[in-house]
């Protein structure tokens, strides 16, 4: 069991020194990337790495490593804008759901259990495909389609701790709604939703890409992973490089993502120790 | 207890290997044959002995890739329905399409036009027959066009003018149509809907209102059998009329990604594609080029790619933005670095393998930077702003400029060259790529755009259907790409008139009005590419993209 625990905990440090290094590199792209990702050398195509161009170049003679590090821009930058839309919307509409019930809670769960009979992605798909493809579209899309698995998530455990006794005895001393729902609930339900939110990035940086991928996403000449992807495809005879390094740079971000949420969330094994020790006295 | 055990392993092992033996065998055979005739193992050692003496000299197949299915189920020859290329292959028309628009004798032996250019009488080929055995005589051509030139839903002249279809004898049919236009004879010659279709093909036979039953043509070859969206087999017409084809079978398999095409070719399980049958990607070239089995036919298109100007924009009315913008395009770099030299820099909207346009009518702007940027300043853009985009009166000139991806995967590297070409002389260009039916209604409908992708029609519509269609007022709504009464004027002169030497002329004075005021952004011209297997001999490339290869003429040897 303490073998698990420290195997956790490396992999957690390991996915945060991923993380780090990426936002690091984002931050600070201006100044590290070799070359403007956005000029077109037609005379260096498909060049091979070299020491100018250390991963080489694309179709259109542009540096694959400086479009790979602005990349990192598009994808966590507007992955933290979805995520942040999403929670704020969900947390909102989930305190409000789980602390008013009746008929309020019956409206808001119905509107949720008719999008969620929908497929998340083919949903996101058609409301880009409606609006015509840009990232601010594919942003709406996303959080328009998100914000209801965890509406349901947090009305949940909103739920659960508007029963505890501590919420009683804060009712029973005549405290205000809005004290109860800003000072006891939402705070109490803070930690699980950061858990959340860290494991959610990973999958937002892919659906991100993945949408790009369909063209949906990115405009052109945006660097953007998926895009780099997709406009490699056609060369994945001649110089399948253009695929790898992409893919793997996609790969690495949604690891350390996931690695590091993995880390944060507390261990079920510690929770049944916290138990069996409060029952056993 | 061990000497039976040993020998039931060896019966074992020997099963086993007979077993591998016939699915060899079995799976040899099968190359030549459909699936279903795969028989049970112990005939497949006759099968062995029969194949190289008798039948594989005469079964003579070939696998042909195409990227959508052929629907031979509804190859109705006066639909809009299946694969085009499958059209032209089970029906004939009256006319042929040949080398630069020559219109040549099909079904029809001869014909006559009258001096007003408006009535056409058709002597058929005699002793024609269909696949079936039925003859074709002038009630079959009457039939094949009454089923479907009524309806209103048709566009194409040769059905709008038509004022009547008589038949003067068994092998004589007059047209009589309500006005002049020289391109009747080439509407005569296209896939479809005006090729010719048995009166048997129909339920019940010979009703002009009949459903559709079976694909029954004159043409070289026939329907053998169909499955939907895996493969289409066509065999060869025993009454053909014309010169008997080499092969006894083509094989046309469903093979809907590029890539996947060109692996295909690479391991043999097919011998050709290609074309408008399904394109090879130009990154596949060095590839293909590189495989000695397989070898890259190239023949010169007929349509070419170029970017309208939207006329409702008011910096786009400029003529000076207009040439600057062409000066500033490179479009040998386009050709040589984009399309792998498939290809050749536009020298005006139609390339010389259409009518009527020659070296001499043919002119455009070349790559000029540094002109662009004088143009674009008499123009009254001065100084840029920060971010390198010209101003005029304050405002900086920034366009959009829409294409898709689906139908043309290449426009977008294209488009990005030319967003940082036009960069360079103070153009700023935002990229739009649209999936295709959003595509389609920008450029018909909304006019949502400043700059469009977008390329000519295929052979036979050129130029005159072209034209027609993009720059010239189509009913109620004003020229796609260029709204002006005097080009529509001398449209309308090159098309109405009999005088080959007039519409010579009036074709001359449209091509350089283009040049002139700049009417769009010439980019290049594609070649026709195609792969096939170096087993393929007799390979011929047609004149139209329904017929990319002879097909007659082509014949499969030993690798």
């Amino acid at each position: 069991m303490f073998q698990t625990r420290l195997l956790r905990t490396k992999a957690a440090l390991f996915g945060a020194a991923i993380v780090l290094l990426f936002l690091l590199v984002g931050l600070l792209a201006p100044w590290i990337a070799p070359s403007d990702p956005l000029q077109i050398h037609m005379e260096h195509k498909l060049s091979l790495p070299s020491l100018e161009y250390p991963l080489g170049t694309d179709h259109l003679g542009r540096c694959v490593l400086s479009r790979l590090i602005y990349g990192i821009r598009t994808s966590l930058y507007y992955s933290l804008i979805v995520l942040a839309a999403v929670f704020s919307i969900s947390v909102s509409l989930g305190l409000l759901a789980g602390y008013a019930g009746g008929k309020i809670d019956h409206f808001i769960m119905r509107i949720i259990d008719i999008l969620l009979a929908f497929p998340s992605l083919i949903l996101s798909l058609a409301i880009t495909a409606m609006l015509g493809p840009s990232m601010k579209n594919l942003l709406i899309a996303f959080v328009a389609v998100w914000w209801t698995g965890y509406t349901r998530v947090i009305r949940g455990m909103v739920l659960e701790i508007k029963e505890s006794d501590y919420i009683m005895a804060a009712r029973a001393a005549g405290t205000s709604h809005f004290q109860i729902v800003f000072r006891h609930i939402l705070l109490n339900t803070a930690r699980p939703i950061l858990v959340l939110a860290s494991l959610e990035i990973g999958t937002i940086i892919l659906s991100i890409a993945g949408l790009s991928f369909l063209g949906l996403g990115a405009q052109p000449p945006t660097p953007e992973w998926g895009i780099m992807l997709n406009d490699s495809r056609p060369y994945i005879q001649t110089a399948p490089r253009l695929l790898l390094f992409p893919g793997l740079t996609i790969m690495l971000a949604v690891l350390g993502f996931n690695l590091l949420g993995e880390g944060l969330k507390p261990s079920n094994h510690g929770l049944d120790e916290a138990r069996k020790e409060e029952v056993a006295p | 207890m061990n000497k039976p055990f040993i020998r039931q392993r060896r019966l074992i092992t020997s099963l086993i290997l007979i077993l591998l033996a016939v699915m060899l065998v079995a799976g040899c055979s099968n190359k030549g044959q459909s699936s279903n005739s795969i028989n049970q193992g112990n005939t497949g050692n006759d099968q062995q002995q029969s194949a190289p003496s008798g039948e594989a000299a005469k079964d003579q197949v070939l696998t042909v890739a195409i990227s959508a299915d052929a629907g031979l189920d509804q190859l109705d020859a006066g639909a809009y329905k299946g694969s085009m290329t499958v059209h032209a292959m089970i029906y004939d028309g009256l006319v042929e399409y040949g080398e630069k628009g020559e219109i040549k004798p099909a079904l029809a032996e001869s014909w006559d036009i009258s001096e007003d250019g408006k009535v056409y009488t058709f002597h058929l080929r005699q002793g024609v027959k269909f696949s079936d055995g039925t003859p074709l005589d002038a009630e079959a051509v009457k039939f094949s066009f009454e089923r479907w030139i009524k309806d209103p839903a048709n566009t194409l002249n040769v059905a709008t003018a038509l004022e009547s279809l008589e038949v003067v004898d068994e092998h004589t049919i007059t047209m009589t149509f309500s006005k002049s236009y020289y391109p009747f004879l080439t509407e005569l010659s296209f896939a479809r809907p005006v090729r010719i279709i048995s009166p048997s093909a129909v339920e019940p036979a010979g009703d002009v209102n009949g459903q559709f039953v079976s694909p029954i043509g004159t043409g070289a070859w026939m329907a053998e059998s169909y499955k939907t969206e895996q493969e289409a087999v066509l065999v060869a017409n025993p009454y053909y009329w014309g010169e008997k084809p080499q092969l006894s079978k083509i094989v046309l398999k469903v093979i809907p990604d590029p890539q996947s095409r060109v692996m295909a070719l690479q391991s043999g399980d097919i011998d050709i594609a290609g074309g408008q049958l399904g394109k090879i990607p130009v990154e596949s070239i060095p590839v293909i080029e590189g495989d000695a089995s397989l070898s890259l036919e190239r023949t010169p298109g007929t349509n070419s790619h170029f970017m309208i100007f939207n006329y409702d924009t008011p910096a786009l009315q400029e003529l000076n933005v207009r040439k600057a913008i062409n000066l500033a395009i490179n479009k040998a770099s386009i050709v040589g670095d984009l399309m792998n030299g498939i290809g050749s820099e536009a020298t005006g909207l139609f390339p010389t393998t259409v009518p009527y346009v020659t070296e001499s009518n043919q002119t455009w702007y070349g790559f000029e930077p540094e002109e662009a940027k004088r143009l674009l300043a008499e123009a009254g853009y001065g100084e840029a702003n920060g971010e390198g985009v010209v101003l005029k009166s304050g405002e900086p000139l920034e366009l959009n400029l829409v294409l898709q991806q689906a139908e043309f995967p290449e426009w977008k590297p294209i488009a990005e060259l030319i967003q940082s070409e036009l960069q360079e002389i103070g153009i700023r260009v935002n990229l739009q790529v649209l999936e295709p039916n959003a595509y389609y209604d920008a450029l018909w409908k909304t006019r949502a755009y400043d700059l469009i992708l977008y390329r000519t029609y295929d052979d036979a519509y050129n130029p005159h259907s072209f034209l027609l269609s993009l720059f010239h007022a189509t009913g109620e709504a004003p020229a796609v790409v260029w709204s002006d009464a005097k080009l529509e004027a001398l449209i309308d002169q090159a098309v109405g008139t009999t005088e080959l030497e007039e519409r010579q002329a009036a074709y001359d004075s449209i091509f350089a009005q283009m040049y002139e005021q700049a009417m769009f952004a010439a980019i290049y011209f594609p070649d026709d590419i195609l792969v096939r297997s170096q087993r393929v001999t007799g390979y011929k490339a047609g004149y139209t993209t329904f017929t990319p290869i002879f097909w007659n003429q082509l014949n499969v040897g030993e690798q």
